[in-house]
């Protein structure tokens, strides 16, 4: 028997899915956590039942990408279980009535059931079971409650009966059944909710929502140091011994010991620069990305079900707007400064390809991820703080040029922002120790094979001679343009397998400190790892990556050219960031103004 | 007057409660304001709207729905006087 988990985004079908199978899946405080449909077994009372969570959908007539894939696994179903929030009966039925008109069995899981207490709703469980017809079970996905009563609704789910309403009355039918079951009293405002109102205060709302930002990117830094640090000495203690025995079991040198350790000094092991395998290799995995990553992962997790999200949408739409999209695309691009790789995933749930297109475009170019960010801010800001400031400007201007590209050049339409912007809701532990494990599962696939890999991979090129021939070729470019020394095209070339392991192999090639902001700013933008070339390849089809890709490359050999040439002649560090902040604002606030106040003259 | 109190949702004030009586715009546009419960007869309320033609967060039962500036001017509502 297979079931299909159904229902309006954001009603908690992921988290009935959880407790049904036992599987862990994402879930979230905002409508589109499920783009990609999971499938789990349940064992209840001798059976197996399949069940599946598909991705939420307002109704059965669908525009986004992720609503088609669930409108056509629902014909693939033997019983329907539609997730309904309690909350919100009105708007929830209007799918229950579509689905009904299939004519497959139907099991109705009320969720929410708990939060209708103090939101002050009754809702008559046993009217609206008689009135549609079908079996209708409370639950709540979070505590439990009603799990094992809609376990064995599911195994009885009866047929649904033919429903003798027309399509064009369907809000009339939904209007009468909520008249009758439905009971609202009246209740308080309570303190999140003052709290979630100021969010979204057009005054209060953008300086709260940058604080909050930057105190959780600051945040993470700050400790993710202190992580690295204790990492890196615990190393040095411990893991070193470990190396230096292998070192001497191998021989000392040779293509293994090239491969495995790279070069030992005199003194011990330089786990940053030996770029070995076992040594470099190992330690950024776990002493820079491992850390960072998991404390991205662990306050972004925290926000993601607090609903803070969808209000940054709201606060960022008019930003948004200047690169052809609105605001909700501003939940890929946050998600991505984790990790590229769910950010371009979750542009699925954008509706139109134009905004696809834009999203994933800017997503893969400007927005570095969370080990990449750690890692440049350091270096940057070794030499000078105004370096951190430029590279932030920086990556900022770029999206703007770029964004204001896009807008005027892509084809096709975006739509005004339109979305639900659910309730603050205080996070569960154990959901989010759940959700971090997932991710870090995840990430450990994911990303540990490419470091290592990477690190093999270039180390093979440079024993056999290889990359002294690509830097020769790339010399005129890396050198002539970018001002850059030649051993950067190393870096460059690990930067397409891992982005944080080229920033770190910058590190030993002394730059100084024009150069090396200008090799950050080239890595951040020119081409996205392997893994997020990968999913990008997947969403936009082979067309539209090529096109991203040229993008890419157009975009870095301008932007890293000019800042060389802007950084080598006339600017200072400070006087390059005044103009970029000058162009920003330019973008931003001055450029559409001026032109609808000249089509309007036209008219 | 007939049609007084008649404003869109983009142009009524912060606070004002209203009921839709007409939602303007191609059958696309109706849909999907109709599926997050915004059609004719709904009572709502405009709880804040961004600067610089920003989106509105309306109030819609027990929901919240944010909606874009230019999608909210075809949301038409006869304010509660």
């Amino acid at each position: 028997m297979r079931v299909l988990l159904t229902g309006n985004p954001n009603v908690g079908k992921s988290a009935i899915f959880s407790k049904l199978t036992g599987i862990d899946v994402t879930t979230s405080n905002y409508p589109g956590t499920t783009v990609e449909f999971f499938s789990g077994t349940m064992n209840w009372k001798g059976k197996t039942i399949e069940i599946v969570d598909v991705p939420g959908i307002y109704q059965l007539n669908p525009e986004a990408a992720a609503e088609k894939v669930a409108a056509q696994m629902i014909a693939t179903g033997d019983v329907l279980l539609n997730v309904v929030d309690a909350t919100n009966l009105e708007r929830n039925l209007n799918l229950t009535l579509q689905l009904m008109k299939i004519g497959k069995p139907i099991v109705m899981a009320l969720n929410m059931w708990d939060e209708t207490k103090h939101k002050g709703i009754q809702i008559d469980v046993d009217k609206l079971s008689a009135i549609l017809g079908i079996k209708v079970i409370p639950t709540s996905g979070r505590s439990g409650e009603g799990i094992s009563c809609l376990a064995d609704a599911v195994l009885n789910a009866k047929q649904a009966p033919e429903t003798n309403w027309m399509d064009k009355d369907r809000w009339k039918t939904i209007g009468f059944i909520v008249d009758k079951v439905q009971n609202l009293s009246g209740r308080k405002h309570t303190t999140i909710e003052y709290i979630q109102d100021l969010f979204v205060n057009p005054v209060l709302g953008p300086v709260l929502s940058c604080g909050v930002l930057y105190a959780a990117f600051t945040g993470i830094m700050r400790l993710g140091k202190l992580i690295e640090k204790t990492v890196l000495s615990a190393f040095e203690k411990y893991y070193s011994h470990v190396i230096l025995t292998i070192s001497k079991f191998l021989g000392g040198s040779g293509f293994l010991h090239e491969i495995l350790i790279g070069e030992t000094g005199a003194g011990g092991v330089d786990f940053e620069a030996a770029m070995g395998v076992l040594t470099t290799g190992v330690y950024v995995s776990f002493g820079i990305v491992l850390p960072y990553v998991f404390l991205f992962y662990l306050v972004f997790g925290f926000l993601e079900d607090l609903g803070f999200l969808p209000r940054v949408a709201v606060i960022f739409d008019r930003l948004l707007k200047k690169a052809g999209l609105h605001g909700f695309s501003i939940i890929p691009m946050f998600l991505a400064c984790g990790c590229n790789v769910p950010g371009i995933l979750a542009v699925r749930n954008l509706e139109t390809r134009r905004e696809r297109f834009i999203t994933a475009v800017l997503t893969g170019i400007t927005i570095p991820c969370m080990a990449q960010t750690a890692l440049v801010m350091r270096m940057v800001g070794e030499n000078d703080g105004i370096f951190v400031l430029l590279v932030i400007c920086t990556l900022l201007t770029v999206w703007c040029i770029l964004g204001l590209f896009l807008k005027s050049t892509v084809k096709g339409i975006t739509p005004s922002l339109l979305m639900e912007v659910p309730p603050y809701r205080l996070p569960g532990i154990n959901a989010q120790l759940k959700k971090i494990r997932m991710r870090m599962t995840c990430f450990f696939k994911d990303a540990m094979p490419y470091v290592l890999g990477g690190i093999a991979f270039i180390n093979v090129l440079r024993i056999t001679g290889i990359i002294k021939l690509m830097g020769k070729l790339a010399e005129p470019l890396i050198t002539g343009v970018f001002g850059l020394p030649q051993d950067a095209v190393l870096a460059l070339i690990i930067g397409i397998i891992r982005k944080d392991t080229a920033v770190a192999m910058l590190a030993p090639l002394n730059l100084n400190s024009t150069q090396t902001f200008v090799a950050v700013i080239i890595l951040i933008l020119y081409f996205p790892c392997t893994a997020t070339f990968t999913v990008l390849l997947r969403e936009l089809g082979a067309v539209d990556t090529i096109k991203a890709v040229l993008l890419m490359l157009v975009t870095t050999i301008s932007a890293g050219g000019l800042l060389n040439l802007a950084l080598s002649t006339v600017y200072t560090p400070r006087g390059l960031l005044i103009t970029e902040i000058l162009i920003i604002i330019l973008v931003i606030e001055i450029l559409e103004p001026v032109k609808r106040a000249a089509t309007e003259k036209k008219q | 007057m007939k049609g007084t109190g008649c404003i869109s949702l983009a142009s009524c004030k912060e606070g004002q409660t209203g009921k839709v009586i007409a939602v303007l715009g191609d059958k696309h546009v109706r849909e999907r304001l109709e599926v997050l419960g915004i059609r004719k007869g709904t009572v709502l309320m405009k709880k804040v709207q961004q600067m610089g033609q920003g989106p509105i967060i309306a109030a819609v039962g027990n929901l919240e729905i944010a909606v874009g500036f230019d999608l909210a001017r075809n949301v038409i509502i006869r304010v509660e006087v």
